[in-house]
């Protein structure tokens, strides 16, 4: 039990580590003692600028996008009962690339620096809303499972005719981007852009985990214990799209970390679902900021994704749940 | 020039939407793939290839007056091309005189800048500037290093191209490079002046040089 007790301070702490160990990378050497005197306001103005508005806003990016897809990982899982339900598995966070991807390609960018976060979350929610309605209609988790892959191919392959028909290399290289995932140049001008959602989607998932607990007897027990299923899923839903639609917003489509970081937390929480929500956020953006530092250290010619990073670490663990889940449902 | 090309009809560059065209020469850059204009020559049409540029006026192959003057040989105007060299000299001597050794940094709205080993770079030192990135290549934009150092000129191409719209990840979108573009020394260097190659480089070039001298 000493674990559990220590679960959420041990990462939240490792994340803080984390995340200064990020802004010790860069292009500049800069010892750890400029570094820290720097987030004090102190150092020279160069020192400030480079911390400050390079790469701090980098490392908050990495943290703040796998946060918000661990938290909606996990909820998903809670109101799903479905350990392998994940924004980027089910589609979620293809479907909010594909429509921010859209709302820049036609220009309705233009009109407000909000239309983007707002396409991107809007995306994730007719994606989790269409989800939701299909969890109501089937009890199957493999089908389930296969409408989210569904989903996420026909987003791919709109996203592909996008590419297709791009104007110019540098179009179809911002459309990669979208569909890779990547915190690079990330400044507090899109993390300010995309935080509001966040922080309410966020909110509404851990006041409404209460009822995911309860949802680990089963449907009609849960309802029987006096949850309204109706609007747990409602909240679930609209908690997890927004998140996931800000995550996408900030940083393209990142895909497998909300499934990795719930997977290595259950064990720690009972398999309880409410109580897993915070540390998969800590630990799935602790994931992220590594995963990042990782991206700038190894040594390619272009900066690897973020997003090719985390699904390369990811991808085996799905695989790897879904063949110890096949004796159960075969 | 531009001016006059637009309206001119257009054709993607399939071998069949070329051919039905019955041209007497194909003048070619590298649209329709690497083996199209041999093809074109097997179907009996003359082509002329555009060559690329690698220094703007060097004993070296592929400096700028010598594909103006292979051009000028290939459409048949052997004199005008050389008066077009000549032009082009005239006016890359009257810059010799001007160099200030102002450093300069090369902007586009994807985020990435050259140092030594592109034709841009090239243009620069003509313009007697000193670039600002001094690594080889194309590369993101320095960052880090404009958190410390500003260079004297900022050259920003394609900007204004409409289609071109910045990349959401782009080193340029950053709130660094942004500051370097708000500056009173931004030299606007029109895409369509670094077409590799063309006499009106020197135009590009001037601008450098007298962004280099205010």
């Amino acid at each position: 039990m000493s674990v559990a007790r220590w679960l959420t301070p041990g990462l939240a702490l490792a994340c803080v580590v984390a995340i200064f160990a990020a802004c010790l990378l860069g292009s500049t050497p800069l010892p750890p003692d400029r570094v820290f005197a720097a987030f004090l306001g102190g150092a020279d103005a160069g020192d400030r600028l480079v911390v400050w508005t390079i790469r701090f806003p980098r490392a908050l990016a990495a943290f703040l996008v796998g946060a918000a897809l661990g938290l909606s990982g996990a909820a998903l899982q809670g109101l799903l009962r479905n350990p392998l339900a994940e924004p980027g598995v089910l589609g979620v966070s293809a479907t909010a690339s594909l429509a921010a991807t859209f709302s820049l390609y036609y220009g309705l960018v233009a009109f407000s620096p909000w239309i983007l976060p707002l396409a991107a979350i809007t995306g994730a929610l007719a994606a989790t809303a269409l989800l939701a309605l299909a969890a109501i209609r089937t009890r199957s988790v493999v089908t389930l499972i296969l409408i989210g892959v569904g989903l996420s191919s026909f987003a791919g392959a709109l996203m592909s005719l996008l590419l297709n028909i791009a104007p110019n290399p540098f179009s179809l290289s911002d459309m990669i981007s979208w569909m890779l995932g990547s915190v690079a140049n990330r400044s507090f001008d899109e993390i300010i852009l995309a935080l509001p959602f966040l922080i309410a989607g966020s909110a509404i998932l851990l006041a409404t985990r209460r009822g995911l607990s309860a949802l680990t007897l089963g449907e009609e027990a849960a309802s029987g214990v006096g949850l309204n299923l109706r609007n747990q899923r409602i909240f679930t839903v609209l908690g997890a799209g927004l998140a996931t639609g800000a995550s996408v917003a900030l940083a393209g489509a990142i895909g497998f970390v909300g499934i990795v970081a719930p997977l290595l937390v259950r064990p720690f929480v009972n398999h309880d679902p409410a109580r897993s929500l915070i540390p998969s956020a800590l630990l799935a953006g602790l994931i992220l900021v590594i995963a990042d530092i990782g991206v700038r250290i190894i040594p390619t010619t272009n900066e690897l994704k973020l997003g090719v990073v985390a699904a390369l670490l990811g991808a085996p663990v799905f695989v790897w749940i879904a063949m110890q889940r096949r004796a159960a449902y075969d | 020039m531009r001016h006059e090309a637009v309206g001119v009809p257009t054709v993607r560059p399939l071998a069949e939407d070329v051919l039905i065209l019955k041209p007497d020469l194909v003048v070619r850059s590298f649209g329709g793939g690497p083996n199209a204009g041999v093809f074109f020559e097997r179907a009996g049409i003359p082509v002329l290839q555009v060559g690329w540029a690698s220094n703007v006026d060097s004993e070296e192959m592929g400096s700028i007056p010598s594909l103006i003057q292979s051009m000028a040989d290939g459409l048949g105007h052997p004199e005008r091309g050389e008066a077009l060299v000549a032009e082009f000299r005239e006016r890359l001597s009257a810059l010799e005189t001007q160099q200030t050794g102002s450093t300069a940094l090369y902007m586009t709205p994807a985020g990435v800048t050259t140092g030594s080993g592109s034709l841009v770079h090239e243009m620069m030192m003509t313009a007697g500037l000193e670039n600002f990135q001094e690594n080889a290549g194309w590369r993101s934009l320095p960052l880090e290093r404009l958190a410390y150092e500003q260079p004297d000129v900022i050259v920003a191409a394609f900007f204004e191209t409409l289609t071109n719209h910045p990349n959401a990840w782009s080193a340029a979108k950053h709130p660094v490079a942004r500051k370097q573009l708000d500056g009173p020394d931004v030299v606007a260097l029109q895409g369509a002046w670094t077409a590799c190659g063309g006499w009106f480089i020197m135009d590009a070039i001037e601008a450098l040089a007298e962004g280099g001298i205010e």
